[in-house]
This record gives C-alpha cells, structure tokens and sequence, in this order.
C-alpha cells in the first residue's frame, strides 16, 4: 500500500486545495459538529408523534454521548401553531428527555435555525433517549406537508 | 510514528498536494460556520453605526441566506457604555440583527457575543452589511476595533 493510498483511508481526495489548517481541523477538532439529517410527512394529529427517518427509512437517532447544539429546520407545511415539537425519546417512545422548544409553520416555511442548548453547560443526551421526533403539541400537521431537519450535536 | 501518521504529517509540510480536499467531517455539514472580519476606526457618533471595512477597505458584506451566531470583538478602546454590531442595508440608513451588546472592557480583553434564545433569527431582508453600532456614547477617534462575525448559510 502506498502512502498516499493510505490517506485514503481517512480522507476523500476530490478537487479543491488541502489547508494546513483544514488538515488538523478534520484530525482534532472537538467543536467540530457531527449532523443526522431526516425527515417527516404529514398527517401528524394532534398530541402524536412522528419519527424522523433518513433517506433510507432509518430511524434518526444521535449518540448516547452527543451533545446536541444546533438543528436546522425547513419545510412546507401549513399546521397552525407553534405546534411543533422536536425531542429526543426511549425506544418505546414511553418518555422524552431533551425537549428542544416549539416552530411555527412560518419559522419552518422560512428556514430556521433551533438553539438547542440554552443552559450554561451543553446538556448531554440522557442515555436510552436518543430516538428524534416530532410531536404536534396543540394543532395537527395536514397529510402530505414535509418538515426536514439537520440536528447538528458534539461528541464528549 | 506510525505509517499513517508519518504520512499525514508529509501532506500537512508539504502542502503539495493541490488538487485535494479534506472533505469527511466537512462536506454538506451546515453546522460549520463561515466568517468575515473587520475593522471600525472612530469617530463614531453616539447612536451612530459605522460599517465595517476588510483590509482592503471593502464593506463586510453576508449572504443574504445568513443566520449570525456570534462575534469575536477586540481592539483597544475607552469608549463608555456599549457597542452593538449590527447589520445595515445598502442605504445605510438603520441597522438591524443586532447581536448582544458589549462595554470596552469586554473589547478590550477580547470576547465573543452571541444571539441568546431558542430561535435564532436570519438576516432581515436587505440587511446583511455588517456594522458597529455605539449605544449612547461615541467610539473615540482613532480607535480601532475588530470584529469577526461567524454564521451559517441556510
């Protein structure tokens, strides 16, 4: 094996220019957010929940140790309310732990960005709650409309 | 050293791989922020606002899509009461997207501010010129402070 085939095993070479900086950014950086991105689709009654899946129809789960920062929200839909809740729930949706506040379709509609982390100290996930939902608090979601979300999180 | 690790130090010297990118922990993260920085110099009136400038002396402009999450100001400064930074618009008529606002003291030891609660807020439309404004008291003349703004496009 050669040098440069073994750099390939911990990078992508595609086009672009490599920076010294860049380089050991990808090698240590701890601030460095990790993201899950997926999705859901209406309907969504009132009081339910639905999970966020990936492309592939996996459910969206973040580590047990992650500490989740930032989640990005965009979509079409036309529920009424700040309705939607995202959290993080046990495999047997019995319980939630991290509840990240409530959108609005406007806010969705218009693209926006969730601070996930109002405390002083990043809360890490509790640990068994790591499964992402959406839950329609007062209003439902019509059949068919889409919200997506990227839930970027630190590792400890 | 290992194979490995003797190997990524020969890429980071030498620098001579010019067609590659280190992509894994990067590519499509949109949590990965992007930043500009600049300078105001006073005289800044108080209740004035002065946009920042590069060393090439160019406006600090963001893309409209932009979502500000934090700051780091820092110069040498006497000025009393605080600073906001701001965005204007082309007119430069009015500021708004105002981050948090910071004393000289903080400045002058370096600090970063940040937008506080759940939502943070996007760029109003047309406002995305990157500006010091001065809360009640004026900016002295001469002095210089430098601002580094980190936001996410979405």
């Amino acid at each position: 094996m050669s040098l440069l085939s073994e750099l390939k095993v911990d990078f992508v070479i595609t086009k672009g220019t490599v920076s010294e900086s860049l380089l050991a950014d990808s090698l240590s950086n701890p601030a460095l957010p990790q993201f899950v991105t997926g999705s859901i689709t209406g309907p969504i009654g009132v009081a339910a929940s639905q999970d966020f899946k990936d492309s592939d129809g996996n459910q969206l789960k973040v580590p047990d140790n992650a500490l989740p920062i930032l989640a990005k929200i965009s979509g079409t839909t036309t529920f009424v309310g700040s309705s939607l809740m995202l959290r993080l729930v046990d495999g047997d949706h019995t319980g939630f732990y991290n509840a990240f506040g409530t959108l609005s379709a406007a806010e969705i509609n218009t693209g926006a960005l969730l601070n996930l982390n109002n405390s002083p100290i990043v809360q890490k996930v509790n640990v068994g709650y790591n499964i992402l939902e959406a839950r329609m608090l007062v209003n439902a979601m019509p059949a068919g409309d889409v919200v997506h979300v990227t839930l970027g999180y630190l590792i400890q | 050293m290992s194979l490995l690790s003797e190997s990524i130090a020969t890429f980071v010297q030498s620098k001579s791989i010019t067609s590659g990118s280190v992509v894994a922990p990067y590519i499509n993260n949109p949590f990965v922020p992007k930043y500009l920085t600049g300078t105001v110099t006073g005289l800044i009136a108080a209740d004035e606002f002065k946009v920042l400038t590069d060393a090439n002396s160019n406006q600090l402009v963001l893309p409209t899509n932009a979502v500000l999450l934090y700051c780091k100001i820092r110069g040498t400064t006497t000025f009393a009461g605080t600073l906001q930074v701001a965005c204007t618009d082309a007119g430069q008529t009015t500021t708004s997207n105002g981050l948090v606002e910071v004393e000289a003291a903080d400045v002058n030891q370096g600090c970063y501010a940040a937008f506080n609660g759940n939502l943070i807020p996007k760029l109003a439309a047309g406002f995305n010129i990157a500006a010091v404004l001065m809360i009640d008291d004026p900016l002295p003349v001469g002095e210089v402070i430098q601002v580094s703004l980190a936001y996410l496009e979405i």
